[in-house]
């Protein structure tokens, strides 16, 4: 075995420059302070090691890069921890590299003969914050994408040269695959042998520094074994913090490691996009400089400041400039802490940025789930899935295109019940009845938004007959066929009533139950109002949980709501008098007065004929005619009802102004055939002034599509009125719910 | 230059010294072996993930109808097309591998795969005619190293470089008897002179 390493040794002296290394002294005792040269190469050694296993997974293009750092983080055992490791080690590198840079200013141990060593170190501080801009930019989310975008333009504040550096940055006038392949080539290659060769070159210098200091010691001792037991230990600290870091979202979820945003999508803005912790200091100080300005900020200023601490060493040859030197250093560690927390605190408090942010972390988190259908991502790469998708597109179209006119809010059914008296509303815009009038009713159904509800409830009379009463009160938001997440909605809409004082009864507070009763005390007069009323503290008002999630409310609606459509529940509300000619169908439009209305009001006329029963079937039959993903059971249930019962709408005479199938004309009424089904929307919402729909008597609704032989003169394109119309019509992809 | 030993204690001998030393020495070596092993067995583990996906393959495709292929027994080389997956992408129904379909003297259809078992090259069809007799050979010739193959994909040299004959897969005989020609399509391992499937 000597042997063996005998003759290694000779050929390549490698055991002797072990043996050397191991021999090696240094100036004092053993200590704890001086472990930070070796934690910074122990970091750099785990981001070298992750690193290698990182470019095993990553593919560098624009259609690519976001895809194989989701399919590492979500689909590789161990990809997402390997992941986060590599993240939080970088960040407690630069952690490191500053403590010791402190260490070295404040202890004066730039001095000679060590300028070189403090140096150094310096570059590898700049080193590492190039190796963080780098590899941020990797993932290609929409952060790094937009956040790197806006560091990478600030190039073009040089005069002069700044484009031309913008180009060789970004590889081309814009951001795309080249980006990335030179910012990996800079992060993996460029960087990183950087970094080795300056930690290389540290210690090398350092250990001449050393030793001639060891030469003119009065006390020195081996650095082997314990120093270098005290810097293994600082060591398994910091991969100890690393591990921590790394697992503080959790073992399991789609949560845990480091977040990855939605894929990057230039036609997005991001608004929300900020740098890395470590260059929100810079960032806060740029922002109080404006426009053009900002060349001062982040070039001049920076310049001067790295020109002022390499001079260090030479200032600090005088006492009063080593002091100068550590007040210049607090100075500056301090001013980028307070910025990076005013930066911060700006933010928290910012609800616009919350909004944004909240909304990516959205996106983010439907595009793994459409990620994760059978159908993976397409070769054109993950944001298209985004682009395509009707749950996130619809709503974004509708508040661009539809909003001024239209609302989108659930509406909901209340039932009132009194015993002993009657029930008198307030008001009753806007509002549906199914049963009552709103004046001195027993019993009242009413339907609405619940904004109109509680206009009516608040003034809500009571009369008393006799004795004690009571005033029953039931809410249900009727399940909508499309309101898939919404089935158990009558409990998300709760009854809230405070307690008041006087001949108020005492009542619970906060009913999340579907109903309540409030008693009316036995001393109650007969004939004597019993008013509840914001103005006497005992309102009675529904409030729907869900609805700021959910609803897209009009400022000014003249147009119909269009929550639920095609469902059974919207369509008996153009059936229904009250309701058509309310501010949720027709109440805001030309049409408040025209024969449809006249015939619906006719047809209640004559209840005899138009029986409840025909009513709900010629319901069941329109409704059919979307053709909705979301009712095909209860469509398939009464398929051969709808069929036979098609004849009601020439027994009742729509088809006099409608077609239907084969009865009818085209011209007078919309076309009924196919009604609110997607073939049906996409052509109306393209035109409704073609004589399908509204033809001349159309109201105030634009073609979206008018132009079919010259694209290019649309306000939307066919793919976004088809993802509009799927979105309304609530056919877009959830996953199975687990059991 | 003088190397005191360490001054704890005091009256340490240099044994003793050297004993304590390499002990501290060890524990800072193994604490920097573990150090360093927790990101490398995260990446290792990340490394040996491809282990756990499976090749493609395994099911019965439709490749043909039983009337189009020839009447006089010659092949007929048929793509399969299916779904295939690369890493996160799904490519739905694109050629990945072709297989050669012909009427055997029994009435049944066989099937054999194109990829040659020695090394994974395509195997092609062939077919010369003798000048002087007139008489057609057809065989399968595999042109990256030389073999050819009959029919029935057994090796016609005798040093064939092939370690096997050409790989064979399973006709449905239920859908044959329908008319429909369906094939369990499969790669195997080359180089063996077992036929073992892909996993």
């Amino acid at each position: 075995m000597r042997a063996i390493l005998d003759w290694i040794d000779d050929r390549s002296g490698l055991l002797t420059g072990a043996r050397k290394c191991l021999d090696a002294s240094q100036v004092g005792e053993p200590s704890w302070k001086r472990v930070w040269p070796c934690t910074i190469l122990f970091t750099f050694i785990v981001q070298a090691l992750t690193g290698v296993f990182l470019w095993m997974y990553y593919s560098p293009s624009a259609q690519t890069a976001w895809e194989s750092v989701y399919f590492l983080q979500h689909e590789v055992i161990g990809g997402w921890l390997l992941r986060a490791v590599h993240h939080y080690s970088a960040q407690v590198m630069l952690v490191l590299i500053g403590i010791y840079l402190i260490q070295l200013i404040a202890t004066g141990a730039y001095r000679a003969p060590r300028e070189l060593v403090y140096w150094v170190t310096v570059l590898t501080g700049i080193c590492c914050l190039g190796l963080m801009l780098t590899g941020d930019l990797l993932a290609w989310d929409q952060n790094s994408y937009a956040s790197t975008k806006v560091r990478v333009s600030f190039l073009t504040l040089l005069p002069g040269i700044g484009p031309a550096l913008y180009k060789l940055a970004a590889g081309g006038p814009d951001f795309g695959h080249l980006t990335l392949t030179r910012f990996v080539t800079l992060h993996i290659g460029v960087c990183t042998a950087g970094m080795a060769a300056l930690l290389i070159l540290r210690a090398v210098f350092a250990r001449r520094a050393e030793s001639a200091e060891v030469a003119s010691a009065e006390k020195t001792t081996k650095v082997w074994p314990d120093q270098t037991l005290r810097s293994a230990v600082a060591c398994g600290i910091v991969l100890i913090v690393i591990v921590l870091l790394a697992l503080s979202h959790g073992l399991s979820g789609d949560q845990r490691g480091v977040a990855l945003g939605a894929p990057a999508d230039p036609g997005v803005t991001y608004s929300a996009a900020r740098p890395e912790w470590a260059f929100l200091g810079l960032y806060g100080f740029s922002n109080m400089f404006s426009g053009e300005r900002k060349i001062l900020p982040i070039f001049v200023y920076p310049t001067l400041l790295l020109c002022v601490v390499f001079a260090m060493p030479f200032i600090g040859r005088v006492k009063a400039g080593h002091y100068f030197n550590i007040g210049f250093s607090a100075v500056v560690l301090l001013a980028l802490i307070v910025l990076s927390c005013l930066s911060v605190a700006h933010d928290w408090g910012d609800p616009a940025h919350q909004i944004a942010l909240s909304v990516g972390r959205e996106d983010a988190a439907r595009t793994k789930t459409l990620a994760r259908r059978p159908e993976g991502i397409p070769s054109t790469g993950a944001r298209i899935l985004l682009q395509e998708d009707p749950k996130t597109q619809g709503p974004r179209l509708f508040k661009s295109h539809c909003v001024k006119c239209h609302d989108y809010a659930r509406m909901v059914e209340v039932e009132l019940q009194a015993k002993g008296g009657t029930l008198t509303l307030a008001k009753t815009d806007g509002l549906g009845f199914q049963a009552g009038d709103g004046t001195k009713d027993a019993t009242m159904t009413i339907i609405g938004k619940p904004s109109q509800i509680n206009a009516a409830l608040d003034g809500l009379t009571f009369n008393a007959k006799s004795g004690p009463g009571s005033v029953t009160v039931s809410v249900e938001a009727p399940s909508h066929a499309i309101d898939r997440e919404m089935l158990h909605a009558r409990r998300t809409v709760s009854i809230k009533s405070s307690s008041g004082k006087g001949d108020t009864p005492k009542h619970a507070k906060d009913v999340s139950s579907s109903v309540f009763a409030i008693s009316v005390p036995s001393e109650q007069k007969a004939d004597k109002a019993l008013v509840f009323s914001a103005k006497k503290g005992n309102a009675i008002s529904i409030s729907d949980a869900e609805a700021p999630l959910r609803d897209i409310s009009a400022a000014d609606p003249c147009a119909p709501n269009l929550f639920g459509y095609g469902s059974r529940n919207w369509v008996a509300g153009w059936l229904n008098p009250t309701l058509i000619t309310g501010p949720n169908y027709l109440g805001g439009t030309t049409f408040r007065k025209g024969k449809m209305v006249d015939s619906i009001e006719q047809a209640e006329k004559d209840a005899d004929e138009f029986t409840k029963e025909d009513f709900a079937i010629l319901v069941t039959v329109l409704s059919a005619e979307a053709q909705l993903a979301s009712q095909k059971d209860q469509d398939a249930a009464d398929k051969e009802l709808i069929e036979e019962s098609r004849t009601l709408l020439s027994d009742y005479g729509c088809v006099d102004c409608h077609k239907f199938h084969d009865e009818g004309q085209l011209g007078k009424g919309t076309d009924l055939t196919g009604y609110a089904s997607r073939e049906w929307t996409v052509g109306f919402i393209a035109d409704p002034m073609h004589k399908r729909f509204y033809g001349d008597k159309n109201d105030r609704m634009p073609a979206y599509a008018g132009f079919p032989d010259e694209p290019v003169k649309n306000v939307l394109r066919a793919e976004e009125i088809e993802v509009l119309t799927d979105w309304l019509l609530g056919e877009w992809y959830e996953p199975a719910k687990k059991p | 230059m003088t190397d005191q030993p360490s001054p704890t204690p005091k009256t340490e001998t240099a044994a003793a010294y050297d004993r304590r030393g390499f002990i501290s020495g060890m524990i800072a070596l193994a604490i920097g072996a573990v150090a360093c092993l927790v990101p490398g067995i995260a990446g290792v583990v990340a490394f040996l993930n491809p282990l756990r996906q499976k090749s493609a393959g395994g099911q019965f495709v439709r490749l043909a109808s039983l009337d189009s292929l020839p009447e006089d027994g010659s092949p007929l080389r048929v793509p399969v097309i299916a779904d295939r997956t690369d890493a996160w992408n799904r490519f739905p129904n694109e050629p990945i591998g072709a297989v050669f379909l012909r009427r055997n003297d029994k009435g049944q259809v066989e099937a054999i795969n194109e990829i040659c078992p020695h090394a994974g090259c395509t195997v092609a069809f062939g077919e010369s005619t003798d000048e002087k007799t007139g008489k057609k050979t057809q065989n399968y010739f595999c042109p990256c190293h030389q073999a050819s193959f009959d029919l029935t994909g057994r090796r016609l040299e005798e040093n064939s470089d092939c370690p096997r004959p050409l790989d064979t897969l399973e006709v449905d005989r239920k859908r044959l008897e329908r008319g429909e020609v369906w094939v369990k399509f499969q790669n195997f391992e080359t180089g063996t002179a077992n036929k073992v499937a892909k996993a």
